[in-house]
């Protein structure tokens, strides 16, 4: 059995080592292209949204490499993502791809629906679990502290795109560590390097500017076409308060420790939106209402096209905008997102945001 | 036209509004005899028209999904007649399972709106995904909302749920070799299939097109339904959308109909995922199968047309003995 799973961000790395320390063969997908989307948007149904068709993308490509099975994660709604590996093994079907399915979803009817599907893909491994668990979460800690690093640098970085660059190694670094002293030696040198081409000052007035909405979106980079790369470019220090962690941390953990660390936003949503709507909704009026708190000078919202949760939560954020007067940008991308367009807002608005900042600061 | 009318029940006291949209279409008798047995008059908003469409194009976020947009547009006709406006939070209607998520968001997309009004909005929550008595603490909750007591609450629900339940009369959904004429099936959101503007009176140019017989998803037993849509392998967690798709199955198993006709509009998120396992099923069988997808701009000439061609090509293969 040769396992593959969706890049998800930077996701991958974790599944790798955590499969790789199971003793499980992987094939991680080649990184996400204009092949994957066309392929993906090829097999996948017109409407679905965006991440479903770049998960199938990168499935089909990592099939082509000699995967057979796929491993994912799955829902009980009412968002869609709890039916895409239903439909992606239609789409699959159809094809004549027959590869086998093993979703991690909260159990429908019994605990043991759940048991059944992870005996299935663990078989004698068992004993080796904890130690998986452990790296898995070592690895998700490190590209967190990777990520928040070079979001603070790249708008102070002295020579341009030497923050990417740096990423980039880093996050191969990760992928390469084997025990956990090597994963935070890789952590530390990126942090040590990053110090190294820090300018003092930063020039611009320092903007803040919040990153919400969908998780996949947010993570994955090619998704959202490398939208904090073009912010931090633009001068601007992004915050992104939704990471790797803290999806594993509200998704997969069981409940006491469930609460990612900080002031909780399904309560913070209160009452602009009372009640979660699935996905990622409430958390992104949630993130924005906080984030006007913590004086941040505005939100990036971004959302797949037609995304149901997020069309909620950007129907009510005119009025949070209006009450706690934090400016929110709504980004809808999907397979046909141009990235010129995009990169005309994104100025578009950080000029604004400059403008409001320079108005108040003198 | 249903069982309320677009005016006021002659009973004193503060009227509440109920926009004609949405899950209205489901519970149109459970909400009427609800209402009037707890003595509170009610005003239901207009049949929507193309001024209720336009006025919810333009009060609500660019990228909702048709339905919801013209549900902001009844709110809007409803403004200045009457004191509250009744906008459930519709979480779970049954067990295990969701509505959409723009039904658990709806209360606070028109929230402003209903405000800016002057009016009060009831924004009671239904949600029997655990346990269906949640109901009764739902109909207690609006009768507080209307300054009534609990006891008459929950005997004008009981009431309610009598009339709700026993609205439907089912056609025979089992085999019938002896068929004159092409019978279509037209599935989808009640709130689509029922609105005659926002299906361009697609039943209308079904019947001019030359179909004997419509068959839609309430004419059709639910339990049969239900039973079907246990069949996929994973169960689906939408309400509307599992009747759809067992709705479907069921026409599918027994060769009932010559052709399926799903209607669904621009955006709906479950719809997406539906339409294409129902094409995967139609597809298997080989039943002819057609999507039709309706926003706010679409020509009824364009409608027209696909649905004379689909017609036709029904026609052929009847023909043609397929």
């Amino acid at each position: 059995m040769k396992l593959t799973f969706p890049h998800m961000g930077d996701f991958w790395v974790v599944m790798r080592a955590a499969l790789d320390e199971l003793g499980l063969d992987t094939v991680v997908p080649p990184p996400s292209s204009k092949r994957t989307v066309t392929l993906g948007t090829r097999y996948a149904p017109e409407t679905a949204c965006f991440p479903l068709k770049l998960c199938l993308g990168n499935m089909l490509e990592a099939i082509d490499m000699g995967a057979d099975a796929v491993l994912m994660a799955g829902g009980s709604g009412p968002c869609r993502f709890g039916y895409y590996a239903q439909v992606e093994k239609q789409a699959l079907w159809d094809l004549g791809k027959h590869v086998d399915f093993h979703v991690l979803e909260p159990p429908q009817t019994h605990p043991r629906e759940l048991l059944g599907s992870l005996a299935a893909l663990l078989g004698h491994r068992c004993s080796r679990v904890p130690r998986a668990l452990r790296i898995g979460w070592e690895k998700a800690l490190a590209c967190d502290e990777v990520l928040k690093q070079s979001l603070l640098l790249r708008p102070r970085e002295d020579s341009p795109g030497v923050t990417s660059r740096l990423y980039s190694k880093a996050i191969h670094a990760v992928d390469e560590a084997s025990s956990i002293g090597d994963i935070r030696r890789a952590v530390n040198a990126f942090v040590q390097e990053a110090g190294a081409h820090a300018r003092a000052q930063d020039g611009g007035l320092g903007l803040r500017i919040g990153v919400i909405g969908e998780i996949f979106m947010i993570m994955d980079s090619f998704a959202n076409a490398g939208i904090e790369e073009k912010l931090g470019k633009l001068g601007a220090t992004v915050d992104r308060k939704m990471t790797i962690t803290g999806w594993v941390r509200t998704h997969l953990f069981p409940w006491p420790w469930k609460r990612v660390p900080g002031p909780d936003p399904v309560k913070s949503a209160r009452p602009y939106l009372n009640h979660f709507v699935g996905g990622d909704g409430i958390e992104s009026v949630g993130y924005t209402v906080l984030g006007a708190r913590e004086n941040l000078d505005g939100m990036v919202h971004l959302l797949p096209f037609t995304c149901m949760p997020e069309i909620v939560a950007k129907s009510v954020l005119p009025q949070v905008t209006q009450d706690l007067g934090i400016p929110v940008l709504s980004l809808s991308l999907d397979e046909h997102t141009g990235e010129v367009g995009l990169m005309t807002r994104l100025e578009a608005f950080v000029d604004l945001l400059t403008a409001r900042k320079g108005a108040t600061c003198r | 036209m249903g069982v309320l009318q677009g005016v006021a029940q002659e009973t004193a006291g503060p009227v509440v509004g109920i926009p004609r949209a949405l899950l209205f279409y489901e519970y149109e008798a459970f909400l009427s005899t609800f209402f009037r047995a707890l003595g509170v008059p009610v005003i239901v908003s207009p049949p929507t028209s193309t001024a209720i469409l336009d006025a919810g194009t333009k009060l609500c976020v660019d990228e909702c999904c048709l339905p919801v947009k013209v549900f902001f547009g009844h709110v809007a006709s409803l403004a200045g007649k009457c004191e509250s406006i009744l906008v459930p939070r519709v979480v779970s209607v049954a067990r295990r399972e969701y509505t959409c998520p723009k039904l658990l968001g709806l209360p606070d997309m028109v929230r402003e709106q209903v405000r800016a009004s002057g009016q009060k909005i009831i924004d009671v929550t239904v949600n029997m995904y655990r346990n269906r008595s949640d109901l009764t603490r739902a109909a207690v909750e609006v009768a507080q909302h209307v300054g009534k007591r609990p006891t008459p609450a929950l005997w004008a629900l009981c009431r309610a749920l009598k009339a709700g339940a026993g609205r439907r009369l089912w056609v025979d959904t089992g085999p019938q070799p002896a068929r004159v004429g092409l019978s279509v099936a037209l599935l989808g959101h009640s709130y689509l299939v029922q609105d005659g503007c926002l299906n361009l009176r697609l039943r209308s140019h079904l019947k001019k097109a030359g179909v004997a017989q419509v068959i839609t998803e309430d004419g059709m037993d639910p339990r049969a339904m239900e039973r079907q849509a246990a069949t996929l392998p994973k169960p689906l967690f939408w309400t509307y959308e599992k009747a759809t798709v067992g709705g479907a199955l069921l026409l599918l198993k027994h060769r009932r109909v010559d052709g399926i006709i799903q209607l669904a509009s621009f955006g709906c998120g479950p719809d997406s995922m539906v339409s294409s396992i129902i094409e995967w099923h139609c597809r298997r069988v080989g039943t002819p199968y057609m999507l039709l997808i309706v926003d706010e701009h679409t020509g009824e000439a364009g409608l027209r047309t696909r649905v004379e061609a689909f017609v036709d090509m029904l026609e052929w293969r009847k023909r043609e003995g397929r």
